[in-house]
């Protein structure tokens, strides 16, 4: 009796897992992409969108945020960000790739964090990334944050430089979003 | 709306004399009714500024002389020549006296002595003014070895390097663009 | 007469008239650029803690984020640049000139309203730096009286003042060593600004007159470390006199640092000392002083926010003391306070609405007529409507004035302002 009731409740634990781990992700509300860059001496630049799609492949899940509405606040720094620097007309996303399997999604009303790996796509260049994540979950919707360090120069991107101030050249993203499965 | 800009601009460029802590010495004559050497102003003769300031050319952070200094203390500000009337009266009321010589400072004022006023300490003899503060020395400004600018010479000078060095470098520019 | 001589003709013509017709006070100052992310000061200007002349990059900021744009996200190209980019000066070089004039009509209650105006500022500035190493400096002319415009800048002079044909006047000129790895320090010496609270270019602010650390005539001879970093920036001064005012005893000697920290872009919040002795006090700047020795503390807290892109708040809270004891029965030292609430709001890039509020109470302990508080209320439109001029308006209401501010009565005054740099 005791060997079929373990027997059910694995069974229906594995079960339960599989049916989250193979529930579509879908964004919901307005999500928040942050970029940290700095200069000489003190100098920060804060760029943001509110544009991000999360494309959900089952393994394989899919963080696109398009760049074409990336804003400093300054609009003729944004116009050499988005065409001079990023080439918008010829790469006009950033995309991170990662294994769901690499993500660990809390289970009920809980949180879980940690590091993972994924795949970033900027410009035209891939390269493997180390980022951290946070997942809340609240009555069934997923409150994700998440941070990722870049040297654009990994992805051909030149330096930005401008009257004589030149930004460097590691960058700092924050990404906020929330979804549903 | 263009075309005003030039006369804008040119209003707001143009330095125009001033004419309120100027009048100061005039309004101590009217306020005294001073009428010395029959009638001319006793003080109103290109040397009345110096009764406060350290020259006759005023300026701010200038009044240093003793009586300048008690005016301040009775109310006298820039702009206002209702102060200065009350601070007159006030003073002689008091019978203030600045440059601590013993004769009351609007006496002296209206007795056209004022050179007396002009004296940089309170070391005129018998004071008689109640603990009033006068500095031991007067605040000076520039550096101790530098030169009073007696002539136009030196900002005519500046102005000159400064215009050539700018119509030099855009000649040699066109030339070398040339 | 060919194109080139004509020219070059008309260049000096204009700047022996501007030099003969123009003269001095300060520079640049917008502690208000925080509303575009830029906490700092030394992406803009050469001195870190602000003020003075500007960088390659701050004159490509006055033409991108600061003047009225004509044309959409334009590209300044050199518009900004020295003389409006005349000629090209090589990378180690700054060179600016700056001219201000203010028109001022002063209305003192119950007296009738008198017209001044003001040669505030001719300066020449410039900074040449090699490497690490960098010389920077100012000069300038003031006309000799008020009459002619003048008579200012006198804690500044170079040459004895007053003078019958006005002076020279450098408000700043120092050596310095740009030190680590971005060059986050800078180790200066000669005479500077002094770091005090929020640099404005508003020099008769009550927080900045009677803490005598206004950008005007303020400045100290001494040596100073900056550093600016992303989230921290301050400096401190060994303040070892000002050598522009004589003699010796009328000096004041001592330090004084601020440091502000930047939780985020578009909020920043400081704190800074004072403390400076003399052997002589100032009585003529404060007659409620004695011709006595004097040490004067200061302490002021400030924060700079932007809580929206349109919106900045500047506050600055001073907390003042000096060691003489009040004369003709005062119970106890000098002991005052002066603060400073302003708003800038940017209706349109180009044109700012300006409100402040001033409170200065120098004897806040006492309970006799020094205890008196004087307020004023400024308001004021600022337009950046041409590349390298500005042009500005302010109506001003005080009940009073405080030591080291021009005397005024209370009154009102309405100023004009405009100001230009090649």
């Amino acid at each position: 009796m005791n060997r079929a009731r373990v027997l059910v409740t694995t069974l229906s634990f594995l079960s339960a897992l599989a049916v989250t781990a193979d529930a579509k992700l879908t964004r919901t509300g307005t999500p928040a992409v942050t970029f940290h860059a700095s200069g000489p001496a003190g100098m920060n630049i804060v760029g943001t969108t509110s544009d991000l799609d999360v494309d959900d492949q089952g393994a394989k899940i899919v963080i696109k945020v398009p760049l074409k509405s990336l804003a400093t606040g300054i609009a003729l720094r944004d116009d050499h960000m988005r065409n001079k620097y990023l080439q918008i007309a010829t790469y006009p996303n950033a995309e991170l790739t990662l294994d769901r399997a690499t993500v660990h999604f809390p289970n009920g009303d809980t949180a879980s964090s940690g590091d993972a790996t994924g795949s970033m796509a900027i410009h035209g260049k891939t390269k493997n990334v180390s980022f951290h994540y946070n997942i809340t979950r609240v009555t069934g919707t997923l409150h994700v944050g998440g941070t990722v360090h870049l040297d654009i120069r990994d992805y051909g991107i030149d330096i930005p430089s401008y009257l004589g101030v030149t930004v460097k050249p590691e960058i700092g993203v924050e990404v906020q979003f929330t979804a549903t499965e | 709306m263009m075309r005003s800009w030039p006369f804008v601009l040119s209003i707001l460029m143009v330095a125009a004399p001033a004419s309120a802590t100027s009048e100061f010495p005039k309004t101590i004559v009217t306020h005294l009714a001073i009428t010395c050497d029959g009638g001319a102003s006793p003080i109103f003769d290109k040397q009345g500024c110096t009764i406060c300031h350290l020259t006759n050319n005023g300026g701010l952070g200038t009044v240093q002389h003793p009586f300048g200094i008690e005016m301040r203390k009775l109310g006298v500000t820039q702009f206002n020549d209702n102060a200065l009337d009350t601070a007159l009266d006030q003073a002689q009321t008091e019978g203030l006296d600045s440059n601590c010589d013993g004769i009351a400072d609007t006496t002296q004022l209206s007795s056209c002595d004022w050179p007396s006023l002009v004296v940089n300490h309170c070391d005129g003899g018998t004071a008689n003014d109640g603990g009033l503060i006068n500095p031991t020395e007067n605040v000076l400004y520039g550096c101790s070895t530098s030169p009073v600018i007696d002539s136009p010479a030196l900002p005519v000078f500046m102005a000159c390097v400064l215009s050539g060095t700018l119509a030099l470098a855009i000649v040699r520019k066109r030339r070398k663009r040339a | 007469m060919g194109l080139v001589r004509k020219t070059a003709a008309l260049v000096a013509a204009l700047s022996v008239l501007a030099c003969l017709m123009l003269a001095s006070r300060p520079a640049f100052a917008f502690p208000w650029m925080i509303r575009e992310g830029y906490t700092g000061c030394n992406t803009c200007h050469a001195d870190p803690s602000g003020a003075g002349i500007l960088t390659q990059y701050g004159r490509g900021m006055e033409e991108v984020i600061l003047r009225m744009p004509y044309k959409k996200d334009a590209d300044p190209g050199k518009t900004g640049n020295f003389f409006f980019g005349a000629f090209d000066l090589p990378d180690q070089l700054l060179l600016q000139t700056d001219a201000r004039n203010l028109v001022m009509t002063v209305i003192p209650n119950g007296s009738p309203a008198q017209l001044y105006d003001y040669v505030m500022q001719l300066d020449q500035s410039a900074q040449l730096k090699l490497g690490r190493f960098r010389m920077n400096g100012s000069i300038g002319y003031t006309p000799p009286t008020q009459e002619w415009g003048g008579g200012g800048a006198l804690a500044a002079s170079l040459t004895d003042q007053p003078s019958s044909w006005g002076a020279i006047v450098a408000r700043q000129y120092w050596l310095g060593l740009d030190i680590g790895k971005d060059e986050e320090f800078l180790l200066r010496a000669g005479r500077l600004n002094v770091p005090y609270g929020i640099r404005t270019l508003e020099h008769p602010f009550f927080v900045r007159s009677v803490t005598r650390t206004d950008s005007n005539t303020g400045q100290e001879h001494g040596v100073s470390l900056a550093y600016t970093g992303e989230k921290v920036r301050g400096e401190v001064m060994a303040i070892l006199g000002n050598y522009a005012i004589r003699p010796d005893a009328f000096r004041e000697r001592g330090g004084s640092a601020f440091v502000e920290l930047t939780p985020s872009t578009k909020v920043a919040i400081g704190a800074s000392a004072l403390i400076t002795h003399a052997d002589v006090a100032r009585s003529d700047l404060e007659p409620s002083l004695s011709a006595s020795p004097i040490f004067r503390q200061d302490y002021a807290l400030h924060a700079r926010i932007s809580p929206a892109k349109a919106l900045v708040i500047l506050a600055e809270v001073d907390a003042l003391y000096n060691s003489q004891q009040l004369p003709g029965g005062g119970t106890s030292n000098h002991f005052g306070m002066a603060s400073l609430l302003q708003v800038d709001l940017q209706l349109y890039q180009g044109i700012h609405l300006l409100a402040a509020n001033e409170i200065y109470n120098g004897h806040i302990a006492e309970k006799n007529a020094y205890n008196t508080t004087t307020v004023t209320a400024w308001g004021g439109l600022w337009w950046f409507f041409a590349p390298h001029v500005d042009l500005r308006v302010d109506f001003v209401y005080a009940t009073g004035s405080a030591p080291g501010s021009t005397p005024t009565s209370p009154g009102s005054a309405l100023l004009a302002q405009i100001h230009g740099y090649l």
